[in-house]
């Protein structure tokens, strides 16, 4: 049997836990990585860290170039993916070079949504170029516009570099697609307590500035900054999967079927680029993870090599830490879950909500026709994983019910009984 | 992976040994904060159980997958899952998504920890005095044993649950 090629396209963690994968079950296989950027893999969820100073730039980075040679992946780094001829099977570099392969798959990710023109000063945060290059600038008033994890992670990042910091939300609260209302609140109580300014209900207008930035217009008010920085949100890039003419879904990234494959037989998708099922609700959707890319790489790989393999869905997993309070958010917050009642035509009275709040911890558990869909945690740091398989596996609740209403106490580390006043004290 | 921790919940006593020597052997103090086994105690349906709870080295690991820095990798040798505190950025990510606990934030290196089954020699075994800890082979022998196990801890649940 002749020697299979695969090209993967991307270098991210879905190109890399799918080349590593394909090599390491088909040893036969030659692997060629291409890339735009010239680096080993890194992970781009810890930049906040290495922008704040509390990592250093080499532990950024999850490989080097010698596991690559070990792994015997072809590396094509620094030069671009022109076009793919998927017909004659050949991928086309911007610097001339032609590659044929018999499989293909896209991890090309996302990029950051960027508004306006650039200027001196206007940074996104998605690659390692981009936090070296906010490294470099030398500011001393930032606006960050956004506040998802990544815009709360980098005002905190720079408010501990000594930046006068301020946060534009243009939505009613922060951490919108993790948190509901009063979460939220709790987290701008957080943040606000640091010092770091937060505008909510307010969109970016005018960036004000000549060659460099001088300040922002909002919708409400004018802030002076001479370091703005987007952090709206990411979406797939798919220029070169439109050009080849894969399909895509309605939320534009890459539709794939169960098992990662594309509409065209023999390429596949992986990764921030694709849109897959919601493990949660089984909708479409994107759900741009870490966890979810290096999944989806690995079950890319097993399918391009022949081993079927399904995908049972992306979770939604958000994770973070701000001045030493553990945020976490599963699955959909109830204000995202009534707008697609709305849209679906579901009946909002099926949502149910149990909440729970001491002191500084805080939970809320978002219920959908007695099955759990969401869950918000301040501050709680055990039996996390037990709800997120509960959602999961999406069962009903009463099913999981039955077992925590035998009332059991569990005296020490009780991961039973410590969630069970959560299911008692609700419906 | 050629061998693995067996847990007999209906041998354990709860006397915590495997604890403390856990986080002895790991981290050189008696700290049950510090110990990647923990023993649970439940009392209810008229039973008083103790049940040693630690990381399975799951073939599909969550903890893995999750990690957004790779840092649990696969130890080749013990089939452990292995954290690199030098990767680890104690994220906690692994610590959320893990359903049973078996993974923990170790709050003095401010990094994730787990059982590494010792690099093969589990001390937890060797301090268990009532047989409830057992470092078997996964071949037959081990298997049986797993079964065994199983069905003791299913018999335990219906007394625990009914049925």
């Amino acid at each position: 049997m002749a020697k299979s090629k695969v090209a993967v396209i991307g270098n991210g963690i879905a190109g890399f836990s799918s080349a590593s994968t394909i090599k390491r079950l088909d040893d036969g296989s030659d692997v060629t990585v291409f890339s735009e950027e010239s680096v080993p893999l890194y992970s781009a969820c810890v930049l906040p860290n290495y922008i704040s100073g509390s990592i250093s730039r080499e532990r950024v980075f999850v490989r080097d170039l010698e596991d690559y040679k070990r792994l015997g992946l072809r590396t094509i780094f620094g030069c671009t993916v022109k076009e793919i001829d998927r017909v004659a099977k050949k991928v086309f570099t911007s610097d001339g070079q032609i590659f044929s392969f018999d499989k293909l798959v896209f991890a090309t990710g996302s990029e950051a949504v960027l508004f306006g023109e650039r200027k001196k000063g206007i940074f996104k945060l998605k690659s390692l170029k981009d936090a070296d290059d906010l490294l470099a600038h030398k500011g001393r008033r930032a606006v960050v516009v956004g506040s998802g994890a990544i815009g709360l992670e980098v005002a905190i990042a720079l408010h501990l570099k000594g930046y006068k910091v301020a946060v534009i939300e243009m939505l009613e609260s922060l951490l919108p697609m993790a948190l509901d209302k009063h979460g939220a609140e709790k987290v701008r109580e957080i943040i606000e307590g640091q010092g770091i300014e937060v505008y909510l209900g307010e969109s970016a207008t005018v960036v004000v500035g000549g060659e460099s930035v001088q300040g922002l217009v909002t919708s409400r008010r004018s802030l002076e900054c001479d370091t703005l920085i987007w952090a709206v949100g990411m979406r797939p890039r798919v220029t070169l999967a439109r050009e080849l003419g894969l399909k895509l879904g309605e939320k534009g990234g890459i539709r794939v079927d169960s098992h990662m494959e594309t509409s065209f037989p023999g390429i596949y998708a992986c990764g921030d680029c694709v849109e897959t099922d919601d493990m949660f609700t089984g909708a479409p959707s994107l759900n741009l993870f870490w966890h979810n890319a290096n999944r989806q790489g690995a079950i890319a790989a097993r399918n391009c090599i022949g081993l079927r393999r399904a995908y049972p869905g992306s979770q939604n997993i958000l994770n973070v830490d701000l001045f030493g309070n553990h945020v976490v958010g599963f699955g959909h917050t109830e204000t995202a879950m009534r707008r697609s009642c709305h849209k679906n035509g579901d009946d909002p009275t099926d949502l149910s909500v149990i909440e729970k709040e001491e002191v500084d911890r805080y939970f809320r558990i978002v219920l959908f026709k007695d099955r759990c869909v969401g869950a918000q945690f301040i501050n709680v740091e055990k039996d996390l994983g037990l709800v997120l398989n509960i959602m999961s596996l999406r069962k009903e609740l009463k099913s999981i019910q039955r077992v925590f209403d035998k009332r059991t106490s569990i005296s020490q580390k009780g991961w039973l009984g410590r969630i069970n006043p959560l299911f008692l004290s609700g419906k | 992976m050629d061998k693995t921790l067996v847990l007999r919940p209906e041998r354990c006593t709860g006397c915590h040994s495997c604890e403390m020597v856990c986080s002895l052997t790991h981290d050189g103090e008696c700290n049950l904060n510090l110990s990647r086994i923990g023993v649970m105690k439940t009392n209810g349906g008229g039973t008083n159980e103790n049940i040693p709870v630690v990381c399975q080295q799951c073939n599909d690991a969550i903890c893995a997958d999750v990690c957004i820095m790779g840092a649990i990798s696969r130890d080749e040798a013990t089939g452990a899952l292995l954290v690199n505190e030098d990767l680890c950025v104690g994220c906690k990510t692994c610590v959320v998504a893990c359903p049973l606990g078996g993974v923990l934030y170790h709050y003095v290196k401010k990094c994730a920890m787990k059982c590494d089954l010792c690099g093969g020699d589990p001390e937890c075994v060797k301090s268990c005095l009532y047989g409830a800890l057992d470092y078997l082979p996964l071949d037959s022998w081990g298997w049986r044993q797993r079964r065994k196990g199983s069905e003791n801890l299913g018999q335990l649940f219906e007394v625990v649950y009914g049925k």
